[in-house]
């Protein structure tokens, strides 16, 4: 429990005025000196080096870590006026602003969250969270009505605390007592002028005194006041919180040296009165913001000014408690003559009283600061590295977060979704403060327990974990969906478990596609007859010169440069299997059989022989719809008739369909149809029964095509076919909100079963009204494999109800944490082998499944880590649905080959970038040659056991066809040396046989001539 | 832009599509526009009818039709052209200034504006799409940002 040793700190006890004594005094005023003048820490360098592991840490906070929740006096108790309490500078504060009908909404503090009455419930609050501790403040006008702690205590307010603490302490929970949470009795502002006054120290430092002597019994943390910081700048500076002084600049600064004056007292009363028998430790909680150099530019200027923001906000009161025991010097540059002067005694007196670092890191401080103390640089919300800049400035000290979280509109209520989020990023960055930076952070306190009076924001905003209509007398608690979440992360101190689970090992089996795709490989070769003639007219243009037409020669596959350049590529990732698209309008520019171009065929049927030639299966999309194409990926024709809102369309298409088959059929093994006609159907933008006309057009296309193969093709050229479907995964967006987890069905439906359903579903497809009886048999088993295009997972959440027709009432979003691409796309293995799972689940089909498309983009032109951790955990999750779920997985395609401009989702850069490999086709070609994640022996020299493929040995023959092919000349020469030898041996043997036997002559050359032939036909053959 | 890049360059050329560009002298921040009568001049506000030139690739260096009229640009003055009896029209060589493209890369960096810490949300945790825009990467092109999709 205890964060640390008992403070021993020989420099703060009180100063005795002996010789000795006095010399010791001043050797460590000089070595105090030396440490202000060249700053107190290396927190500067948080802005030069950035901090490591960024990402979500999967892990916990270590044994005994406090978990813990919070709630002031004033913000929650209400009863202001009851049993003989005074009046507090915000009871007065908000009456007064309450008359003259301000902007806090009309509103008081006068019954609040009724804690002072409900505080059984309040208890009952923390223990639903399994909180560890309960961070209160105590009312100091309820203890002491006029604020004077040397006259007798309001005996009912002492009752009442003690009841508080006697009944956490009976339920195991620790009290953490903070004494001023900005409540200061009004009759203290009103005779004493409040902070701005001396004499508050010792006024503050008798009240510390009884409250340490009638609670310390039961109390091992107090905290003296909460974020002084605020109290002096929105008190005494703005105005905006009570006592709301305004006026004089050097007000906040003469009140804050008070404050940490009365802090340091009442700690040295403890340290000396009541600790040697209480043994609790004293601290006093700091707020804090966080500061970016302006631009992401770390130049020395903007880190000097980020330290100078930082030192303006917590270094004010940080660096006299926990530094050197003076302020900055950079703030007492620049606030020369408002900054109130420590003697060199009190510097001695202030530094060192608190006995761990107890930091707030909520809204209040950043609102209050953004304007006035960022120095042009740009605040940001990091409480990691607040963490550690607290660690680097002040020697390492034990910290509590004693505040936590951000806020949530009033309007948002119980269902609390973002709310989860930012608690999520915030414990996570503690989490990382602890594990990678070993920042001795001990407790953590969820900001605040129930919904309050929030100061000058009133109850328009929210931080409760739970939640109060503050219309209802009854002020019932109703936990928020954070309240659900934050129980679980203490259960689970901190993040256990990711949502991935252990690598296993395994292999694919030697039939499992290893595939790349790529959009529409096509390089029209230059065939041009005509001659042109430059700048002939001095306009600077090509013009060509009429009659002349120039002779050029039959076309060969040796055209296609790109082609060979191309398939290198493939060849260099090492799949076996290749997926591209057929340029639709390319092959048929009117739109029909008739203008089918012929050039376009030669192609195709150029690159698929090469891919043939090599060994690389082909995996043929015939239409793949892009935003890229103007027309949607469909000859004009088609595309000014309506497109797939045509019926035409189906004729069409499998009219086209036809014409594939006919000409790459012998080439293709895979045929898909159309790829993501869920995606597809979003272009067309149009109401609900016009989208139902495309979606039943475009399953009645593939369905068309898919017979069209079966009856006619297959026999012969045994492909497969299928379409492919865009099948991301969704998580609920809140999991502790019903409708938001409904949502991930309703969604799973209309992406995938509005699709899969007429092909592998009797009865009950979402589709029966669209698609009639005798269609739909048309549709039934029309599939040979299901083909899924996983990218991401994405949150959703659905506020409506989802229907067929009426599909826009969910909205999709992400979860922050998650690592992402530059595009947005996360990272997020687990949904691959969510979506597997779920398509099992509803068609227990016995149809294999194939990933025909997965990736992400990266923004490096090397060395792409995120797409190499994303194909090795993407793969282990197909791996894990294989051999953990039963799952029939038969491929996985890496989108994509190649990029078509800058860095994005290509294994190779664009071809403006000399198409250099990055380092993800090691990683994949690795993976493939040992088809997965094979056991590897102990020894690190043996290599992994990999059981050989007939595949390999095919590879193998091919290699040896390569390498013959690739001395083309010196094989040509050997032929020839060959035949001729041949020829000469035939001659003279023909000589003798002649002369032996002159009527078997003939036969002989002939046969010997055949042979010839046919050597030299097959040199020639295996190059294009 | 930074001092360095300004001092150094004397038209700006920013591609606003392909083979368009707008043209801003640097020094006098003024937009070289063309008004419907085909008169060159300096505009303080970019006029997007009277402000984007065609670009043409001749003979390695780069020629600027008007948009009105589609006449090339001559920046010299028509009593000099008349002197030698045709009218001179202007070639321009640009250059790349690597200052300037790193400015707009910077620009770009996402996280880099200030959360608004007045707001519930300051970091867009809840920025959400609607399904009708769901990215595909085998069927976008470009995706903007995050939440916007």
């Amino acid at each position: 429990m205890s964060p640390g040793s008992n403070p021993s700190s020989p420099s703060m006890t009180r100063v005795h005025s002996s010789p000795w004594v006095l010399s010791l005094r001043l050797s460590l005023l000089l070595a105090i000196w030396d440490r202000a003048k060249c700053g107190s820490g290396d927190g500067k360098s948080l802005w030069q080096r950035p901090l490591t592991n960024n990402d979500f840490l999967t892990g916990t906070f270590p044994d005994g870590f406090l978990w813990g929740v919070g709630t002031s006096a004033f913000q929650t108790e209400g009863s202001w006026d009851r049993d003989g309490k005074g009046a507090s500078i915000w009871d007065h504060f908000t009456h007064k602003l309450y008359r003259m009908g301000n902007s806090i909404g009309m509103a008081t503090a006068d019954t609040a969250s009724d804690s002072y009455a409900l505080w059984e419930q309040d208890v009952e609050s923390v223990r639903y969270l399994g909180a560890k501790f309960y961070a209160f403040s105590l009312s100091w006008p309820r203890l002491f009505s006029d604020g004077n702690s040397t006259g007798p205590p309001n005996p009912v307010a002492v009752e009442h605390y003690q009841q508080l603490i006697r009944m956490l302490k009976a339920l195991g929970l620790e009290p953490v007592v903070t004494l001023f949470h900005w409540d200061l009795p009004q009759s203290l502002q009103e005779h004493l002028g409040g902070w701005k006054n001396p004499e508050m120290v010792r006024v503050f430092s008798d009240y510390a005194t009884f409250c340490f002597a009638t609670f310390g019994r039961d109390v091992r943390y107090w905290i003296t006041m909460h974020n002084p910081l605020l109290l002096a700048l929105l008190g005494y500076g703005t105005g905006a919180h009570a006592p709301g002084v305004t006026g004089d600049p050097a007000d906040p600064f003469i009140v804050a040296h008070n404050l940490i004056r009365a802090h340091a007292e009442s700690w040295h009363i403890y340290d000396k009165q009541f600790r040697p028998h209480q043994h609790g430790q004293v601290s006093i909680t700091l707020g804090s913001h966080w500061v970016e150099p302006f631009k992401g530019q770390a130049t020395a200027v903007n880190v000097e000014l980020c330290q100078k923001s930082m030192e303006a906000v917590i270094g004010w009161f940080a660096e006299p408690i926990h530094g050197s025991g003076d302020y900055p010097s950079s703030l007492q540059v620049s606030h020369q003559g408002l900054i109130p002067e420590f003697t060199p005694e009190e510097k001695l007196w202030v530094r060192g009283t608190a006995d761990f670092f107890s930091l707030a890191f909520g809204p209040d401080t950043p609102r209050a600061v953004h304007s006035i103390s960022s120095f042009g640089q740009s605040g940001m919300l990091n409480l990691r590295k607040v963490l550690v800049w607290v660690q680097q400035e002040y020697r390492d000290p034990h910290v509590l977060v004693a505040e936590s979280s951000w806020f949530s509109d009033a309007s948002v209520g119980v269902e609390d979704t973002v709310a989860i989020f930012y608690m999520k990023r915030f414990i996570n960055q503690v989490l990382q403060a602890v594990v990678v930076d070993h920042v001795k952070v001990f407790g953590y306190t969820a900001w605040s327990l129930v919904d309050g009076f929030e100061w000058n924001n009133g109850y328009s905003i929210r931080r409760g974990l739970f939640y109060i209509d503050f219309n209802q007398p009854q002020r019932t608690r109703v936990p928020k969906t954070t309240a659900q979440f934050y129980r679980k992360v203490v259960k689970d101190n901190g993040f256990p478990t990711n949502e991935t689970g252990k690598d296993i090992t395994g292999q694919f089996p030697c039939d499992f596609h290893f595939g790349v795709v790529h959009l529409q490989p096509f390089s029209p070769q230059f065939t041009d007859p005509l001659l042109y003639r430059w700048n002939y007219t001095g306009d600077g243009t090509l013009r060509p010169v009429i009659g002349v037409r120039l002779r050029t020669r039959g076309s060969q596959c040796s055209d296609f440069l790109a082609i060979q350049r191309h398939i290198q590529l493939v060849e260099m990732t090492g799949t076996s299997h290749y997926r591209f698209g057929l340029d639709w309008p390319q092959l048929f520019p009117n739109g029909d059989i008739s203008s089918a171009d012929r050039e376009a065929v030669r192609y195709y049927r150029c690159l698929l022989t090469e891919l043939q030639r090599k060994g690389i299966q082909a995996v043929v999309t015939l239409y793949q719809p892009s935003l890229r194409s103007p027309t949607m990926g469909m000859p004009s024709p088609q595309h000014d008739s309506g497109g797939w809102m045509n019926t035409s369309m189906v004729e069409a298409f499998a009219n086209y369909a036809t014409f594939c088959y006919q000409e790459f059929g012998s080439l293709v093994q895979v045929w898909i149809t159309i790829n993501e006609p869920n995606r597809l159907i979003e272009t067309y933008n149009r109401n609900a029964q016009d989208r139902e006309r495309v979606v039943r057009n475009l399953l009645l296309a593939h369905a068309r095509a898919w017979n069209i193969y079966h009856t006619h093709f297959r026999q012969l050229q045994g492909a497969k076919v299928s379409f492919t479907i865009h099948a991301d995964w969704v998580e609920p967006a809140n999991p502790f909100v019903k409708s938001h987890r409904n949502a991930v069905q309703s969604f799973m439906l209309l992406e995938l079963g509005r699709f899969l359903d007429p092909f592998l579903k009797d009865m009950d497809h979402p589709n029966k009204k669209t698609v009639l009886t005798d269609e739909r048999a048309e549709l039934k088993g029309a599939l040979d494999f299901i083909a899924l295009n996983h990218f991401t997972t994405r949150l959703v959440l659905s506020k409506a109800p989802l229907t067929e027709t009426y599909n826009h009432g969910y909205s999709l979003m992400y979860d922050p944490t998650w690592t992402s691409s530059k595009k947005g796309q996360a990272l997020a293995p687990w949904g691959l082998r969510r979506v597997l799972g779920w398509v099992k689940d509803r068609y227990r089909d016995s149809r294999s499944i194939v990933i025909t498309a997965t990736g992400i983009d990266d923004q490096a032109s090397h060395d792409d880590q995120l797409r190499q951790t994303y194909i090795r955990s993407y793969l282990q999750e197909v791996l894990k649905a294989r051999e953990m779920d039963g799952i029939d997985v038969g491929g996985f395609y890496v989108w994509k080959l190649q990029d078509h401009h800058g860095s994005d989702f290509g294994f190779f850069t664009s071809s403006h970038h000399r198409s250099q490999p990055k380092a993800s086709v090691t990683v994949y070609r690795e993976l493939i040659s040992q088809r997965g994640f094979p056991v590897t022996t102990g020894d690190p020299v043996t290599s992994p056991l990999v059981m050989p493929c007939e595949l390999n040995e095919r590879r193998m023959a091919c290699w040896l066809c390569n390498g013959l092919a690739e001395n083309r000349p010196l094989l040509f020469f050997g032929i020839c040396v060959t035949i001729s030898m041949l020829m000469l041996a035939g001659v003279i043997i023909t000589s003798v046989v002649v002369k032996s036997r002159k009527h078997k002559r003939r036969g002989v050359i002939q046969i010997l001539h055949k042979k010839g032939v046919l050597l030299v036909f097959e040199s020639g053959n295996p190059i294009l | 832009m930074t001092p360095v890049c300004c001092v150094e360059g004397v038209l700006e050329l920013r591609s606003v599509r392909p083979g368009e560009t707008v043209i801003r002298g640097v020094a006098a921040s003024l937009f070289l526009c063309v008004n419907p009568a085909g008169h060159l001049r300096g505009q303080w506000h970019y006029t997007e009818e009277d402000c984007t030139f065609r670009e043409l690739l001749v003979d390695s260096y780069t020629m600027f039709l008007s948009p009105h009229t589609s006449l090339p640009v001559s920046l010299r003055s028509k009593q000099s052209g008349k002197k030698r009896g045709h009218l001179h029209l202007s070639h321009f060589l640009p250059v790349k200034n690597p200052g300037l493209l790193i400015e707009e890369k910077d620009g770009q960096e996402p996280g880099i504006e200030d959360p608004d810490v007045n707001s519930e949300d300051p970091l867009g945790f809840g920025q959400m799409s609607q399904a009708h825009a769901i990215f595909s990467p085998s069927m976008h092109r470009k995706k903007k940002r995050r939440g916007l999709q």
